[in-house]
């Protein structure tokens, strides 16, 4: 088990109310799989993976839990030795390739600052490294890439850029949020491929965060499905997509167009559905505070 | 920033002082007051009067004098100061170095402190440090220079006599220059003895003229700072491991330059014509004071040389202000 979140409960705390936004998440990701975490928006996806990598908003607070990286709890670590893991032992792929790099670098200084900082790699160490990271991602004329800022690539390039930075310290968990929704439908099938391929070169275990059951069908060994701050099932991917045992997978199953499919019509998510998960997730904050209240 | 650029630029600078040059002309002569009255003695008579008004030219009409003044002014001649009985642009170019190093003391002061202010708020941010640089700069804001100028003066020089409150330099020491760029010269040459005197002059007037700015500079820079922090790369940033120093100086601190930039260069044109003021409280022998007194003596010629020299400097600082953006946003460079 490479990482292993237990009953991570995280609110926020703006101007003296308390919103949970994580009810007691569960998730279990194996060494070298890739776990997908599926939910609308809004559902804490993108808190699972903030909370991770230790940097939710100012605003948050974690009140209990643990979030297990090869059987130590990160919460329990000091800061210091935490922020060693980032870049190192944990990367991120972010959801939008045109505003995670840094405007005013050329590529070729934002891939080789990490490198430098945790290969202990001398500047020429580092171009050779990111020449070849950027080959890996099948990028042509690399060493042209290099030269380039962000503004003179496109998304999809970007993209490959930001994933050959998540891969080139060779870490042993990358945290991919949404990394094709803001790619158009072409470059999200390459991209899905790629991700998919240097993780079976590379045997990282990848946690895919989406909103997309037909990329998680594509790319994830097993899915574990989130709303409004719960899990509400998991799973390998074969038996979530053959039997749903929770309504909500099955609706969001149902609000997805499917390839092979293409006849049957589109349902949004119940609205009864919708307060029936609500009202469960009211009862679990009752539940929560009653428990607080008596310890 | 390609040559073809700074040549339009240069050229476009030709008109706006054209522009400047008539406003001046017409407004110092449809005003009330005049040179001649000002210079001559009461027993002078009415001839002798109308003899001096012939003789600098101001019998003629307002639109026969311009042209005379133009045709000079193209030649490289700025006429002769009536006050002081000198070419007006030797005199102009006499002074006009002592301004300049005020200026650049005064904006260096302003750019290290304000940056400063900005990044150490942003790094200790929602602690008492934030709290503290926000109420400095409110305060430093909201007091003009040049009463900064006399509360320093009240500070510094008459309660705790650090610094002295006039002049450039003891005038027994100021023979030993070739040039009129004390402060560069004394740099230069390795007299640093007499570089600490000069600056000892210039801390004050200085720093009157740099706190506005500092708070200008401090507040621009914090809040864009601000935008920046909340950015995708900055997280990215983090996440490949970074130290919060290194993201806030490296990843952050280039891609906030650019409406500091913007900003800076404006107040620095505010803050060059601030220096009328300050080196007229600080007795400081600048084109500033100069132009005080040639206000005060209705001296024609002279606040014409001044004003056209410090129109020609706020053109000049423009284009430089213009050619930076390109230095700091690679988007800006084709």
């Amino acid at each position: 088990m490479i990482l292993d979140i237990e009953n991570l409960r995280v609110s926020i705390n703006a101007k003296g109310t308390r919103t949970p936004v994580l009810r007691g998440a569960h998730l279990q990701l194996e060494q070298g799989k890739i776990l997908g975490l599926v939910g609308e928006s809004g559902g804490g996806k993108t808190m699972v993976c903030k909370a991770i990598l230790g940097v939710l908003p100012e605003s948050a607070r974690i009140e209990s839990g643990a979030i297990r990286f090869e059987g130590r709890d990160l919460l329990a670590m000091p800061a210091r030795e935490r922020r060693g893991l980032l870049g190192r032992s944990i990367a991120m792929i972010l959801q939008n390739p045109m505003t995670a790099l840094n405007p005013v670098f050329r590529i070729e200084d934002q891939m080789t600052d990490v490198l430098r900082l945790h290969a202990g790699l001398d500047r020429a160490q580092a171009r050779a490294r990111a020449l070849e990271m950027l080959t890996a991602v099948h990028i042509r004329e690399p060493e042209r890439v290099l030269r380039h800022y962000p503004h003179e690539l496109s998304g999809g390039m970007c993209q490959r850029v930001v994933i050959s930075i998540a891969f080139s310290c060779s870490p042993r968990l990358i945290i991919a949020d949404e990394p094709t929704t803001a790619l158009d439908v072409t470059v999200q099938h390459q991209i899905l491929r790629l991700i998919r391929e240097l993780q079976r070169k590379t045997g990282t275990s990848v946690l895919f965060i989406t909103h997309d059951l037909g990329v998680v069908a594509k790319i994830c060994d097993s899915v574990s499905v989130i709303y409004a701050g719960r899990i509400l099932e998991s799973g390998p991917v074969e038996r979530i997509f053959s039997s749903q045992h929770h309504p909500y997978t099955q609706a969001l199953l149902d609000a997805a167009p499917r390839y092979d499919r293409p006849d049957t019509a589109l349902h949004p998510v119940s609205p009864e559905l919708r307060e029936q998960l609500a009202r469960e997730a009211e009862e679990f904050d009752r539940r929560v505070d009653r428990e607080v209240a008596h310890a | 920033m390609s040559p073809a650029f700074l040549l339009r630029r240069l050229l476009l600078a030709v008109p706006t002082l054209f522009g400047v040059a008539v406003v001046v002309f017409v407004l110092l002569r449809i005003v009330p007051g005049d040179p001649i009255a000002m210079m001559v003695p009461g027993e002078a008579t009415p001839e002798d009067i109308a003899r001096l008004r012939e003789s600098y030219g101001l019998d003629k009409s307002i639109p026969m004098q311009f042209v005379i003044y133009l045709d000079h002014l193209v030649r490289g001649d700025f006429g002769v100061s009536i006050s002081l009985k000198q070419d007006v642009l030797t005199l102009v170019l006499g002074r006009l170095p002592a301004t300049l190093e005020l200026a650049l003391v005064a904006i260096t002061l302003s750019v290290t402190c304000g940056f400063t202010l900005a990044l150490a708020s942003t790094y200790w941010r929602g602690t008492w440090i934030e709290s503290g640089v926000d109420a400095i700069n409110s305060i430093a804001l909201a007091i003009p220079e040049f009463l900064w100028a006399m509360l320093l003066i009240l500070a510094f020089a008459v309660l705790m006599p650090l610094f002295p409150i006039s002049g450039r330099i003891d005038p027994m020491r100021a023979t030993a220059f070739a040039t009129q760029f004390y402060l560069v010269e004394s740099l230069v040459r390795g007299q640093f003895g007499l570089a600490r005197e000069l600056l000892g002059h210039l801390a004050l007037p200085a720093l009157a003229l740099a706190l506005p700015l500092i708070a200008v500079i401090a507040r621009v820079l914090k809040s864009s700072l601000q935008e920046v922090m909340v950015q995708d790369y900055i997280l990215l940033a983090r996440i490949k491991g970074f130290s919060n120093l290194r993201i806030l100086t490296r990843e952050a601190l280039p891609n906030a330059l650019l409406p500091t930039i913007t900003l800076t260069g404006v107040h620095f044109i505010f803050l060059v014509g601030g220096t009328v003021l300050v080196e007229l409280i600080f007795a400081y022998p600048g084109i500033g004071n100069m132009l005080f007194g040639a206000a005060s003596n209705r001296d024609l010629p002279l606040i014409q040389g001044v004003t056209l020299v410090f129109a020609l400097l706020f053109i000049l600082l423009n284009i430089a202000i213009e050619l930076s953006y390109a230095l700091v946003n690679p988007r800006l460079r084709h």
